[in-house]
């Protein structure tokens, strides 16, 4: 949660917008993190993302600070998004659309290679989940989220929303472990290389 | 790797900072909306509309009792005023003689058939020669 995040909705409800800007800087990365990892696309994410500021933007005036953090709202507009997005589309996401790119952090060109194809197999295994064990993923583990602020953001319980992610882990878990090459053991013989 | 820190750097995605920069001066320059229930708008309008029906029936009950009272407070309703019009008409009822004896009652139906017809012949001919008389008044006229 955002220092003095109550005093920046109380003064964004009243129009300011010097205050609003200083919570978007701080939500607009987490949101778009959120929808990017949904939706897949890098437009498509930045189009949803500006939808949800825009959203909230707009109906601020008439939003009730309830001493949650605005992220939760933000996360349930995004979260409404990406399903009017997926009723819109109907399109099979691709899987191979994570861009290296994105990874600003200065590693060379093989280990940003390596991580991407690395975090091409997270991505995917994240795209098969059901949506909402997708998103207990992703608020708790990529954007960190304590269990009170992903539950509120969802909507549910904690202990549902705790339900949830014990049943998301096992199910991502289980995904990346098929498709982590699997170790060698007593009497196995792996399959032979082709010959050049 | 453990799976939970390669989710953690998932973390490092992140948007484009020009995009970001330009979609945050797009959303403040939208204007906010102030969020009124629908539950409220309908019973605005329908207090509004209810106001409305309310003033032009009363607007119609007050017209109209002001135009009855001053039909009713004119003289041509007034009782007094009934009755002295009452009074005026002149209603004079003549009853002509009727002639029982020129039929006798048990006379046959020929019989006051022939008497019928010849009092018609009678009429027609006096209409005949009122008539014959116009004429001739007529053609002394254009003469």
């Amino acid at each position: 949660m955002l220092e003095e995040e109550h005093n920046l909705i109380a003064r964004s409800v009243k129009g300011d917008g010097e205050a609003f800007g200083i919570l978007y800087d701080h939500y607009h990365p987490r949101i778009y993190r959120f929808v990017y990892l949904k939706v897949g696309r890098r437009e498509e994410a930045e189009d949803l993302a500006h939808q949800v500021f825009l959203h909230a933007w707009e109906r601020f005036p008439s939003y009730t600070d309830r001493g949650y953090p605005l992220g939760s709202w933000l996360y349930r507009i995004a979260r409404n998004a990406v399903i009017d997005h997926y009723r819109t589309r109907r399109e099979a996401v691709p899987i191979e659309d994570l861009d290296p790119e994105l990874f600003t952090d200065g590693s060379d060109i093989e280990s940003a290679a390596e991580e991407g194809l690395t975090l091409s197999d997270v991505r995917a295994a994240l795209t098969a989940l059901k949506p909402a064990h997708q998103d207990i993923i992703i608020l708790r583990f990529v954007d960190e989220l304590s269990l009170k602020e992903a539950a509120e953001a969802l909507g549910k319980s904690e202990g549902a929303a705790k339900l949830l992610q014990h049943r998301a882990t096992r199910e991502l878990k289980k995904r990346l472990d098929a498709k982590s090459p699997k170790p060698e053991r007593h009497g196995r013989i792996s399959p032979p290389k082709t010959a050049e | 790797m453990d799976e939970f820190h390669r989710l953690k750097q998932l973390n490092k995605i992140a948007p484009d900072p020009e995009y970001a920069l330009q979609t945050r001066v797009r959303i403040l320059a939208a204007p906010q909306k102030m969020q009124v229930p629908i539950w409220s708008t309908f019973v605005v309008s329908l207090r509004s509309g209810s106001i409305v029906a309310i003033a032009a029936l009363a607007l119609v009950v007050i017209g109209g009792g002001a135009s009855l009272m001053k039909y009713l407070e004119s003289s041509a309703l007034s009782s007094p005023t009934l009755k002295a019009e009452a009074q005026a008409i002149d209603m004079q009822i003549e009853l002509t003689n009727v002639d029982y004896k020129s039929l006798p009652s048990f006379a046959p139906l020929s019989v006051k058939r022939d008497a019928i017809a010849s009092k018609d012949k009678d009429k027609s001919d006096n209409a005949t020669s009122s008539a014959m008389n116009i004429d001739e008044a007529l053609n002394a006229l254009t003469q």
